[in-house]
């Protein structure tokens, strides 16, 4: 025998420490056919029992409702899929708003097991609690368990497959209630026309459950037999109400007593009294600011103290990475020339290959270190804080206060900050965020606005074109919230309606789990896409037409595919192969633009060496690529707003699960692109000509 | 009056939610019902959303949203 058991429960309830502790490492993560919601699926790992049983983690929901995605699939699955049993995991510190969802979970016909969490915190704040008032009131076995101390663990496997071999029929809190009566007509009438669980299903129809409804295809008498019933109840009252209120009624009056001391309504918790400073009417902003920053400096800060470089974690792993990747690099090179490999297969194998996938694999120690970050933000509690803080002022631009962290972080690097974008519920203000994210510059942008503005501009004007960069980013993504809000999502406003958790200890094994995934994920990307395209790049720009290898750059594929897009460039005041050239490496990496200018100048990487980018800055004024710094701004413009490089494009195209929603968003982008630096351009030559 | 206007360290009961399709739905589930007693926290630093107590826990709604909670008996 084998057996499939679904884990259902409310969000923050502790649903992902406890698929993790019955599961070990063995899930498989994917996403539910068709929707962008997560699918985890592992084999149990303990030894209870010789079965073997895979437990499928449902999505958090409030209630099986039909209305957001993780509603519709977890109801879909339970009823649909029919699992051999559910484990309800209740959150014990919020048992009232937690055991709502459980009272509809028993109305169906499939054996439901209660697993009461955070026991141990209960313990520690000396409540006590009593699992029997539980079991007696809702019906069902009641297992105590904390899920990150994995303590109850084998006594809950053990109640669930104790249940998973007997029949269970759904019984409902409402069947003795003042409704009790027209519900128990449905459920008779459901029940001989052999409907799956006629006790959910009545309640749902008479609630008005639209899908459910069309799902059981019930025959017009029946189905004008409940209409009769619900209008005859709907009358004088809101049948939602009444069901919605009835649940929370006897939850309170029957449930509660299990926990000697539950929260009174002006008491202060300790996460509250942990908000009075941290969402501080004053204090609450800075408060904010001061974490993200820290967050940001942990991944890309580093200073001087005498003349000791101090390195923060991110910066510290990825400069290790570099040196192993330069490493790596010149043994390789050394390898296949000691092997004697011709010229042209050391180039695609060192520049090509290993080059563009470890130019790629340089960054993951930032993302990574990003992401840890975010997830411990994101385990303690402080992300829905840092939303409260922040929502107002990103509502105004169509955004929400959930956009801010994402868009943060894309100074940093595009990649997580647009994963970051997962935390938004709302499709279209996370379409959104991942569309404006990239507009932030990020790291690798930052080496090209050095070298232009070191090559064009002078002392104080230099720095004040790279922040002048910096802002222009910021102000295109509120224009583009300003656009897209009134133009394009005027339609979809959904309600800001956010629990918040209380703040707890981020799980370790949690968090490393996540960035396994994460890294996994990495390099599946790197082996592919970006693997690829590095190949075809260098097979661009080492050959011509007829496939013979060139020795001048001038003379390849690559010069000749720029030569055609510089007439595209020209009203931006760029038209020449070259810069062209340069763009489109730098949709493999930003930093390539630099090096591209450094091959076309045939010096070698400017970036490795002072002396060359000394070289190529003379190249660069000299060679007539830019006609004057105005056009030079415009290309650096240009770089800042088109899209992203292609690891950050193939997260975007991964995360908005859409081939037109890519689509969009890097039409878009690029569209913004031209249309600024043309912008720029004719203005900024206007303004010249006048003065 | 409606939940928007509740100052903050007031308590007051919800006489009716005046909300349509989901948003209604969503109230009813998070246990925002007829009834229900709750306690205005905090409002954001930049005054809005604000942050209520009921139930037992903490949750955050934007004003636009407490609009639709017609509420009565409002105590300090």
């Amino acid at each position: 025998m084998s057996y499939r058991i679904a884990l259902a429960g409310n969000p923050n309830s502790g649903k992902t420490t406890l698929f993790n502790a019955l599961t070990g490492s063995n899930a498989h993560v994917g996403n539910w056919p068709g929707v962008t919601v997560e699918k985890k699926e592992g084999l149990y790992k303990g030894k209870i029992s010789k079965e073997t049983i895979s437990i499928v983690d449902l999505p958090g929901i409030y209630s099986t409702s039909p209305y957001s995605p993780e509603e519709i699939i977890a109801r879909n699955y339970i009823i649909n899929e029919k699992p051999d049993a559910v484990i309800n995991i209740v959150d014990a510190t919020n048992l009232i708003r937690n055991l709502y969802l459980t009272t509809e979970l028993i109305e169906i016909d499939i054996p439901v097991v209660i697993a009461l969490n955070f026991v141990d915190v209960l313990e520690k704040e000396n409540i006590e609690f009593d699992v029997a008032v539980l079991e007696k009131a809702l019906g069902v076995k009641v297992v105590p368990i904390s899920a990150h101390r994995k303590k109850g663990l084998d006594d809950l496997m053990k109640a669930v497959i104790d249940v998973t071999s007997k029949k269970s029929i759904g019984s409902s809190i409402l069947e003795k209630s003042s409704i009790g009566n027209e519900i128990n007509q449905i459920i008779d009438i459901l029940a001989q026309k052999k409907v799956f669980s006629p006790v959910y299903s009545a309640i749902k129809l008479l609630e008005g459950d639209k899908p459910l409804e069309d799902n059981l295809q019930l025959d017009d008498n029946t189905k004008q037999f409940i209409n009769n019933i619900r209008d005859s109840l709907s009358k004088d009252q809101d049948i939602e109400a009444v069901v919605a209120d009835l649940r929370y009624n006897y939850i309170s009056s029957n449930c509660q007593k299990a926990v000697k001391k539950a929260k009174q309504l002006k008491e202060m918790s300790k996460s509250d009294k942990a908000d009075k400073i941290l969402t501080h009417k004053i204090w609450g902003l800075p408060i904010f600011f001061l974490i993200m920053f820290a967050m940001f400096f942990l991944v890309f800060g580093e200073f001087e103290i005498g003349n000791v470089t101090i390195m923060m974690p991110g910066v510290l792993l990825a400069t290790g990475v570099e040196w192993l990747i330069g490493s790596i690099g010149g043994w390789l090179t050394e390898f296949l020339t000691y092997v004697n490999a011709s010229d042209w297969s050391i180039g695609l194998v060192v520049d090509g290959i290993y080059g563009g996938v470890g130019a790629v694999f340089g960054f993951a120690p930032y993302i990574l270190v990003m992401y840890l970050l975010i997830s411990i933000l994101e385990a303690t509690g402080y992300m829905s804080r840092a939303a409260f803080v922040m929502d107002r002022a990103f509502r105004k631009f169509g955004l929400s206060g959930k956009s801010f962290v994402p868009m943060l972080m894309g100074f940093g690097c595009s990649v997580p900050a647009v994963m970051g974008a997962r935390t938004l519920e709302n499709e279209n203000e996370r379409r959104l965020t991942i569309m404006v994210t990239p507009f932030m510059s990020c790291g690798a942008k930052l080496p090209i606005w050095l070298f232009m503005t070191a090559a064009f501009f002078k002392g104080m004007t230099a720095t004040l074109v790279i922040f002048a960069i910096y802002v222009l980013g910021i102000v295109m993504a509120i224009i583009t919230g300003l656009i897209f809000n009134k133009f394009v999502f005027k339609k979809h406003s959904s309600p800001f309606i956010m629990e918040m958790p209380a703040y707890r200890a981020p799980d370790i094994k949690t968090l490393l789990r996540i960035l396994l995934d994460k890294l996994k994920g990495f390099a599946k990307r790197a082996g592919t896409i970006i693997l690829l395209s590095s190949i075809i790049i260098w097979f661009l720009q080492s050959f011509n037409f007829s496939f013979k290898m060139v020795e001048n750059p001038d003379d390849s594929m690559m010069a000749a595919i720029g030569g055609v897009l510089a007439y595209i460039f020209k009203p931006l005041g760029f038209g020449v192969w070259q810069a062209a050239f340069a763009i489109l490496s730098g949709f493999i990496a930003k930093e390539v633009v630099v090096s591209t200018f450094g091959t076309l100048a045939g010096v070698g990487d400017p970036l490795e060496d002072e002396g060359l980018m000394e070289q190529v800055k003379t190249w660069i004024t000299t060679a007539g690529i830019f006609v004057s710094p105005l056009s030079a701004f415009c290309f650096m413009a240009f770089n800042l707003l088109a899209p992203p490089c292609l690891a950050a494009i193939g997260t975007i195209s991964q995360e908005v699960k859409s081939r037109k929603w890519t689509a969009i968003i890097l039409l878009y982008q690029l569209a913004i692109a031209y249309i600024v630096s043309l912008l720029i351009y004719g203005i900024g030559n206007l303004i010249m000509l006048i003065f | 009056m409606t939940l928007k206007d509740l100052k903050v360290g007031q308590c007051c009961t919800v006489e009716k939610v005046a909300a349509q399709g989901i948003l209604k739905r969503r109230f009813f589930e998070m246990g925002i019902t007829p009834g229900t007693e709750i306690y205005l926290r905090k409002v954001a630093p930049l005054g809005d959303p604000i942050q209520i107590s009921l139930r037992g826990y903490e949750l955050s709604i934007r004003k636009a949203e407490a609009e639709n909670i017609i509420i009565k008996n409002i105590e300090d």
